[in-house]
């Protein structure tokens, strides 16, 4: 078609020919492959627009309505924030998430790193064990939740408590108590993720210079030393968004404690997003819902900002 | 090239456009995205007039009999009612996709609606007003109104009830023999249950008495139990509700699965059962001896492996000053976006399959035989629906093929005019059963479970959500 | 960088030397892996290690396989002992027929292709117009995209839940259709962000040329972009098939009707009533696929997930 080396001087001709200039600009637009270019949006633009942009900015409405999906909707201010803050059960949901991030914390952020860090140093065995550790992340979390469900049987002979047994501990009431359900929901979630992240770190370890290593070896540290002063700094960029990224996925968790007690006993598995789920598709009440979501997604926005901006100077 | 410059007039025209368009997104969040029909109002219509509608129920393939007599109905229905056109759906009772059907407007015209859930969509407008229908038919209009009350709210009619049923104790007669106990003779105090279930657990290994607790169902059993002790979870003083969850009866009911918990140790090591796992699993397995549920249970748990004459259905053990039983059954409803004449003729199916088989044998008996081939109960122990003299007569039609060892529920049966049926909770009950069930759960889990704080909370929280709304 | 190094003895010598050529340098040093001490350190911590890795992930997996085909009794009573009733092979053909997973099978591999398809086609498409068309629009784009990023999904749950009830405009309801999963999954500003920085990576130089020579949108899409881009698609097949066979709470909500549930949402819900060995048997049959394929793929998936993982970072 036409060369791109066209140089488009924008000549403003007085007097009443402005449609023929404006035509002028979009027939270049078209010509320069303007028509092709939008083709080439309109997958982007569509799904988007229908199923991230919108749902995004009608939530912001939705929050501000009573909706029952039968009468209109009718606007009703910020009542629906009012009535999500005065449900008892936010306190209680609101804590079973920030415990579930916690523990998940506690329990899940070490192992990766650990795991990566010794399979970093194996060389035969790495595919071996980096396998054996992806495997619980490709079993689908339905699957991976009944299966742990089966495990945590309260009875004597359920498979735990029967492998407690040997260690002369047990039986254990596991999901049966209000204490020991939460910290047993992480363990299985740590099980089926630990893999992924561990991949990942695996990953950026290979890609720490080796002069480092050998800087560090003439000065005389072992390797020990060497593993806590150079291999964690040199990863800390990934491990700390690593963090970041854990922290805002375990605050929407919501298939575990559905699937493994629906989120007793007493409500101490109850999450947030369940309750949200609860809200909308159980009590039919979508504004509140809707609210409930907004609230949750500023925290988190609010934690991020604080998070990254408290760990900049770690980053580099 | 000009063709495509014709397109578009003039770049401003184009920024207009998108703009126009943005709008139009914006709009639908403003507006109701449901067309609005005026839905069951008082506009009169032709009753010969064509109409189509959409009835759900309709079993699945693998019910094979069933499906065959459903389809046997639905053409002798269509030729005596030929200008109703009807559409058969499987469409099943599911809360959360109820709602969504509503809203997108792929809900049955008619569909079948558990007891336990209609009070909270006919406050959520999800289901029509069919006060004036009801009332002008003759068949509708003599519905038991013990019954007939549960799906009306302040004088209206929302739903019509096809069939009934209360809560009673079951109870495995075979644990029940093993344990050294007579099957004939259900518990009639908490007491005889607490009593019998120690027995079972000693002399079987088994637990005694097992309920589940998730999902509200907890809550439910545990007004149930309640009312069987002497107290109401709510009253009504003309438009204000008041929750009453700290009372005699409700303590009394925890301190008995307390007893029955840590003093007997027989209740089982699941605290977190659910209802469907219990009814379709764990009891037809024989796996604990005494539940408290529904008496048309029977038909579940024969098909899920329990031997018929294993099944003890005896009434709902009455504690001091007992106030009876909670009743359950099905509702039919209609749904809000028909119109009159698709309510109409909505109503004239609901009467055909649930109630026309009490005044017409053949019906009754083609019926019964379908679900005697298919494997299903025919005869299990119900509330009538209509007047006492249209069941008698309607059993004595079907009892070649009563498949249901009603000689083994007497007790029962005879409760039946004697024990009061109180309703659910009028006002957000299915919120009152939510915060009841982590009450049951904690009484279960936790020894040390303090029975008046818990329930006092309870009423608390459950009082604050009624008057939010 | 691999140092060649005087060894005293040993056969494992000649084997240790390849190593050091072929592996780069990390922690422990090629010195120190000849002392003894470090060698027994190593392989003993080498052993434990992949032994409990075996134990905790192997184990779930082969008492799974093993329970598949036992009784229900033996799964609740007896889990640890080996078929003590026998083994019902015929607990698979029941639960593919009683409990329909080879629907729930099919109905999965169904969502996982729409959401490949739809995946792949908004990804390259996309990332084609924000990294080598450039329109004057591309940076609102962009910045919309990213916005989606950094905003919590579940911002846009139900709304986006009513939003496929009744699309606005067009006013289809896209309930109890596959649509309704996989057109919201073709919204991944992951997999876009992905494929805009690969297609920003790609020499310049070739796709000027054929611009020169006269080539449109269309023909350095298809003959040059795209050829360049296997790696990337096969990274974001990977990524969105894995994605689709995982999804839990949104086909829950969007597929009522049992037919059209995948295999997440089916198993969660027949777990209520199907007998425990059933059950046990469908989970079998429903990881297997998976299994299966990674265990083929593994160098594939394991580098596609470090590489995801590095684009985060």
């Amino acid at each position: 078609m036409t060369s791109t080396s066209e140089v488009s001087t924008s000549s403003t001709p007085t007097g009443p020919s402005v449609p023929r200039d404006t035509t002028g600009r979009v027939g270049r637009w078209v010509r320069r492959g303007g028509i092709s270019t939008l083709i080439f949006f309109i997958p982007v633009l569509f799904t988007y627009g229908y199923f991230a942009w919108w749902p995004i900015l009608r939530s912001l409405v939705l929050s501000l309505q009573k909706t029952n999906l039968v009468t209109e909707p009718k606007f009703v201010g910020l009542d629906n924030f009012t009535r999500v803050l005065a449900d008892p059960l936010l306190g209680q949901a609101t804590w079973n998430t920030v415990w579930f991030t916690i523990l998940a914390m506690v329990i899940g952020f070490p192992v990766p790193v650990m795991f990566a860090v010794f399979v970093a140093e194996l060389r035969r065995t790495r595919q071996i064990a980096s396998v054996l550790a992806y495997i619980p992340v490709i079993i689908p979390p339905v699957v991976s939740v009944l299966l742990w469900k089966e495990f945590y049987n309260p009875e004597p002979h359920g498979i735990f408590n029967t492998i407690a047994s040997w260690f002369g501990a047990g039986p254990f009431p596991w999901l049966q108590d209000g204490n020991s359900a939460m910290p047993s929901i992480v363990v299985q979630a740590t099980w089926a993720g630990f893999g992924q992240t561990a991949i990942i770190y695996l990953a950026a370890l290979m890609s720490i210079r080796a002069e480092l290593y050998e800087a560090a070896e003439i000065d005389g540290a072992g390797i020990v030393r060497r593993a806590w002063h150079i291999t964690l700094p040199q990863i800390r960029f990934v491990m700390l968004f690593m963090l970041l990224l854990q922290m805002i996925g375990t605050m929407q968790v919501f298939t575990e404690p559905t699937v493994m007690t629906g989120g007793g006993p007493e409500n101490k598995t109850v999450t947030l997003l369940m309750l949200i789920y609860r809200y909308a598709f159980i009590q039919g009440d979508y504004g509140k819902a809707t609210a409930l979501s907004l609230i949750l997604a500023v925290v988190l926005s609010i934690v991020s900002a604080i998070y990254l901006a408290a760990t900049r100077k770690w980053s580099n | 090239m000009s063709n495509l410059d014709a397109l578009f007039t003039s770049r401003r025209r184009l920024l207009a456009a998108g703009l126009g368009g943005g709008a139009l997104l914006v709009l639908p969040a403003v507006a109701a995205c449901s067309t609005s029909s005026t839905p069951g109002g008082e506009e009169s219509f032709d009753p010969e007039a064509p109409v189509t509608i959409s009835v759900g129920g309709k079993p699945t393939a693998d019910q094979a009999a069933s499906l065959k007599t459903f389809n046997d109905q639905l053409a002798q229905f269509t030729t005596a009612h030929p200008n109703i056109t009807v559409n058969a759906e499987e469409t099943k009772w599911d809360a959360q996709t109820f709602n969504a059907m509503v809203a997108a407007g792929t809900l049955p015209t008619t569909m079948t609606v558990p007891f336990t859930d209609i009070q909270a969509l006919i406050e959520r407008e999800q289901v029509l007003d069919i006060t004036s229908l009801v009332a002008a038919d003759s068949v509708l209009s003599k519905v038991n109104p013990d019954v007939a009350k549960i799906a009306q709210r302040d004088g209206k009619t929302y739903g019509v009830a096809s069939s009934a049923y209360t809560m009673g104790l079951i109870y495995n007669r075979a644990l029940y023999t093993a344990a050294g106990l007579d099957p004939d003779k259900p518990p009639a105090t908490w007491d005889e249950v607490v009593s019998n279930a120690a027995a079972i657990t000693q002399k079987t290994g088994k637990p005694g008495f097992t309920i589940p607790t998730t999902n509200n169902v907890g809550g439910w059993y545990l007004t149930t139990m309640s009312y069987s002790n002497g107290s109401l979870m709510e009253t009504r003083d003309g438009e204000k509700f008041t929750a009453t969850i700290n009372t005699d009866g409700a303590k009394a009911s925890l301190e008995i699965l307390r007893q029955i918990r840590w003093d007997k140790n027989a209740f089982g090591s699941n605290f977190l059962l659910d209802l469907t796992e219990a009814r379709s699993k764990i009891f037809p397995s024989g796996a604990y001896g005494q539940a408290v549920d529904g008496a048309d249970v029977y038909g579940g748990l024969v098909t899920n492996g329990m031997k018929g004459d294993d099944v003890g259905i005896g009434p709902l053990p009455q504690g001091t000053g007992g106030l009876g039983t909670l009743g359950g059954g099905a509702v039919q409803i209609i749904s809000p976006k028909a119109s009159r004449a698709e309510a109409f003729a909505a109503l004239e199916w609901v009467k055909f399959r649930t109630l026309q088989k009490y005044f017409d044998q053949e019906l009754a008996i083609s019926n019964a035989k379908a679900a005697a081939e298919d494997g299903r109960a025919v005869g299990v122990p119900e509330v009538p629906v209509l007047e006492e003299s249209l069941y008698s007569s309607y059993l004595e039609w079907i009892k070649p093929y009563l498949n249901v060892p009603r000689e083994h529920f007497e007790v029962y049966l005879a409760s039946l005019s004697t024990l009061p049926i109180v309703p659910e909770p009028a006002k957000k009950g299915q919120e009152l059963y939510a915060s009841l069930d982590p009450v049951v759960q904690a009484v279960l889990t936790r020894q040390d479970a303090n029975i008046e704080e818990l329930l006092a909370k309870a009423e608390t929280d459950v009082q604050a959500q009624i008057d939010a709304s | 960088m691999a140092t060649t190094i005087e060894t005293p003895s040993g056969t494992g010598n000649a084997r240790r030397l390849r190593d050091a050529e072929n592996f780069d340098r990390s922690n422990v040093s090629e010195l120190e892996r000849s002392r003894t001490s470090t060698r027994i350190g190593l392989g003993i911590m080498t052993v434990l290690v992949i032994g409990l890795l075996a134990v905790i992930s192997g184990g779930p997996l082969l008492w799974l396989a093993k329970s598949a085909v036992s009784t229900t009794e033996d799964i609740v009573q007896r889990p640890f002992e080996l078929w003590p009733s026998g083994i019902q092979w015929s607990n698979l053909a029941d639960a593919w027929n009683q409990i329909r997973i080879g629907q729930y099978l099919a109905n999965t591999l169904w969502i996982a292709i729409g959401n490949w398809f739809f995946g792949l086609l908004v990804a390259l498409t996309g990332g084609y117009g924000l990294a080598i068309l450039k329109p004057r629009y591309a940076k609102i784009v962009n910045a919309g995209v990213l916005a989606t990023l950094f905003i919590p999904g579940v911002v846009s749950l139900i709304s986006l839940y009513l939003t496929v009830l009744d699309m606005p405009i067009i006013h289809l309801n896209l309930i109890n259709t596959f649509w309704a999963v996989w057109l919201p999954a073709g919204a991944s500003a992951f997999n876009l962000l992905l494929v805009s920085r690969f297609f920003a990576n790609l020499p310049g130089d070739v796709i000027e040329a054929a611009r020169i020579d006269g080539a449109g949108n269309f023909r350095i899409f298809a003959s040059i972009v795209l050829p360049m881009s296997k790696p990337i698609i096969g990274v974001i097949s990977l990524l969105t098939v894995v994605g689709a066979w995982k999804e839990f709470l949104w086909p829950l909500l969007v597929l009522p009707k049992a037919e059209l549930q995948p295999l997440s949402v089916g198993l969660y819900k027949v777990a209520e009533t199907a007998p425990q060995s059933l059950l046990l048997a469908g989970m079998f049959i429903s990881v297997i696929i998976p299994v299966a394929l990674f265990l083929i793929f593994q160098r594939y998936f394991l580098r596609s997930a470090g590489q995801a993982g590095a684009t985060k970072g």
